[in-house]
């Protein structure tokens, strides 16, 4: 990276660190460390839900999910407007109303404190699992395309988040949210205007877009209904719909977001924003991987853009076949360039379409066999079964590629993305922490001071603790991603939790036994069958809901003679 | 306890969010079809 590239990356760091620490002075007590004293605008809040929502993980993974497959997964977020407008009708007010600081508070008031401990403490163990992720996805690249150790790059991520967060609160990590947001939507915007105008002179945009529709990569809606298939419009809309209401109506690191508002409908207002723009921004940032697809139709792309293994497969005894497939990949790629120009030709003049874009098609489908067997290769000699390098897409195109001051501006994005998504998730295991367990069950009278400075630390151990997860993250593989599917096993359930309780008349036993319910059928499901992740919350939800109802009405003839 | 209604702007806005998702499929859709 040349100098200038690296001077933007580190004045947006401590732009970001300044920003956020200058955010103390208006922090002297507990609700406003947590709450900004309920006074934010619904612009601002609004930027920080969807800043929330955007992590690392969003901005290089689904730009490598573009350049491999296209739009298909914008079909994830079909379900979020109408999410967004059932929680302004229905929990946003119940929480603005009940003046809880997290969302397992309302629990409590609704069921007992059984229900709401286990809520809260279900959402400490997967979100801080879930950091610990968040920070290592985008740590592993960086420091695979940087040649930093990981340990380094996880304390140049963490570190400034953590001091900003832990001594700003929710005011600075709203504000910085702000900005990182803007620097990641301009970046990405900055990126897209450079790969259309860096087409070949004679590939109009127009050819470009038929070139990658041919293949697929514009596909963005499929009616077929399926309970397998990850992304469909059905699957986004009802699965995602459900997803969509967990994520952003039970979960702390984005209840916490619209408790900051000012009012009632200044939070509805900033959910709205997410309504408004989370699929246009999701299908840019999609429509960007697919670009740089475009673009290595014309320019020779690396054989594999995961390159952590390629010293260890040139030395290994297989070299000289690596080579070779090597060679080929080079010929296949010649043969795919000029068929894109011919089928882009046909296109122009309207002549032999359909025989170009087969022989585009097939020679697109020799470059990927070729491509499949150097990944054989590189999983043979090293073992590693879990190879892939979608992920390296974008940051070997950023690092490559992008002129000078649009490649700093980009990490500068990436940094962006995953401090935002990080500060949040901080202050709201903190909240949660401190509200949820420390202050109602182990402190209940202390004067605020006490319990601003007890947030603070805790808000310190646990950016602490995701750093370590993040370093270990990479070693622990496969546990590693157990852990996050389990807790992704807990969204419709918990969704399941709140229904109980603002729609029915629902005993806390049956709430409890319905969450147990819910997370057990959810957990057998994503074990034992193929049933699609999305679908997966619609159950969870239905059980959760089903079985509590049923234990109320089963256990209401004990209950009311107890009593 | 209710929760608060939404007032006329608010519900007008829910109207508009939820047109402007049937617009932007629609758009979607029709990048498809054309170049698909």
């Amino acid at each position: 990276m040349h100098a200038f590239d690296w001077l933007i990356v580190v004045a947006y760091i401590v732009w970001i660190v300044w920003d956020g620490l200058r955010r103390t002075k208006a922090v002297r007590e507990v609700e406003g460390y947590f709450l900004a004293n309920r006074s934010l605008p619904w612009w601002a809040v609004g930027l920080s839900v969807m800043a929330t929502q955007l992590s690392a993980i969003t901005l290089v993974g689904t730009t490598g999910q573009g350049y491999a497959d296209g739009l298909r997964f914008v079909q994830f977020y079909y379900g979020l407007p109408l999410a967004m407008v059932i929680l302004s009708l229905t929990l946003v007010p119940f929480f603005h109303q009940a003046r809880v600081f997290t969302a397992y508070e309302y629990l409590e008031r609704r069921f007992d404190v059984r229900v709401r401990s286990l809520t809260s403490f279900l959402f400490l163990v997967s979100r801080s699992v879930s950091l610990g992720v968040v920070i290592s996805a985008p740590s592993v690249i960086l420091s695979i395309i940087l040649g930093w150790p990981l340990p380094m790059t996880v304390a140049a991520i963490g570190g400034p988040t953590i001091l900003y967060t832990m001594f700003g609160g929710v005011q600075a990590v709203t504000w910085t949210d702000v900005k990182q947001m803007g620097v990641i939507v301009f970046s990405v915007l900055a990126v897209v205007v450079a790969l259309v105008l860096g087409l070949p002179a004679d590939i109009s945009l127009h050819e470009a877009l038929h070139l990658a529709g041919s293949t697929g990569r514009l596909d963005a809606v499929d009616f077929s209904f399926s309970f397998t298939e990850s992304y469909t419009f059905w699957s986004g809309l009802i699965g995602g719909l459900f997803l969509m209401l967990g994520y952003f109506g039970c979960d702390q690191s984005q209840v916490q977001r619209h408790l900051t508002a000012r009012s009632i409908d200044e939070a509805r207002s900033s959910l709205m924003m997410s309504a408004y723009w989370k699929i246009p921004l999701q299908a840019l940032i999609l429509l960007t991987g697919v670009l740089v697809f475009v673009f290595y139709l014309f320019n020779e792309p690396p054989m594999l853009f995961n390159r952590v293994h390629d010293e260890r497969v040139r030395v290994s005894e297989r070299a000289a076949e690596y080579e070779a497939v090597e060679s080929t990949f080079r010929s296949d790629f010649e043969i795919r360039r000029q068929s894109a120009r011919d089928l882009a030709a046909a296109h122009r003049n309207g002549v032999g379409v359909a025989d170009a874009e087969a022989r585009f098609l097939a020679s697109q489908a020799a470059l990927r066999a070729t491509r499949d067997r150097a990944a054989g290769l590189v999983m043979d000699v090293t073992g590693d079964r879990q190879y892939t390098d979608v992920n390296y897409v974008f940051p070997t195109f950023i690092t490559t590629v992008l002129p000078i001051g649009l490649m700093g501006l980009m990490i500068a994005a990436i940094f962006a993305a995953v401090m935002s998504s990080v500060s949040s998730e901080l202050n709201s295991l903190s909240t949660a922490t401190v509200i949820d367990f420390y202050r109602r069950l182990f402190r209940a009278q202390a004067p605020d001071s006490h319990y601003l400075l007890i947030s603070k630390i805790v808000t310190a151990v646990w950016g602490i603790f995701a750093c370590f997860v993040a370093t270990w993250a990479a070693d622990l593989g496969a546990l590693i991603v157990v852990v996050n599917r389990v807790g992704s096993f807990f969204y419709g359930s918990i969704l399941g939790v709140f229904v109980l309780a603002i729609a029915t008349r629902a005993s806390p036993l049956g709430a409890l036994v319905g969450l147990v319910a819910g997370m057990t059928s959810v957990g057998y499901v994503g074990f034992t069958t193929r049933v699609a992740f999305l679908w997966q919350n619609v159950l969870g939800t239905l059980v959760v809901v089903l079985v509590g109802v049923t234990v109320t009405a089963l256990t209401a003839p004990f209950t009311r003679r107890a009593s | 306890m209710l929760p608060a209604a939404s007032s006329p702007s608010m519900r007008r806005t829910y109207v508009l969010v939820l047109v402007f998702e049937v617009l932007v499929l629609a758009a979607l859709w029709g990048v498809e079809r054309v170049y698909g």
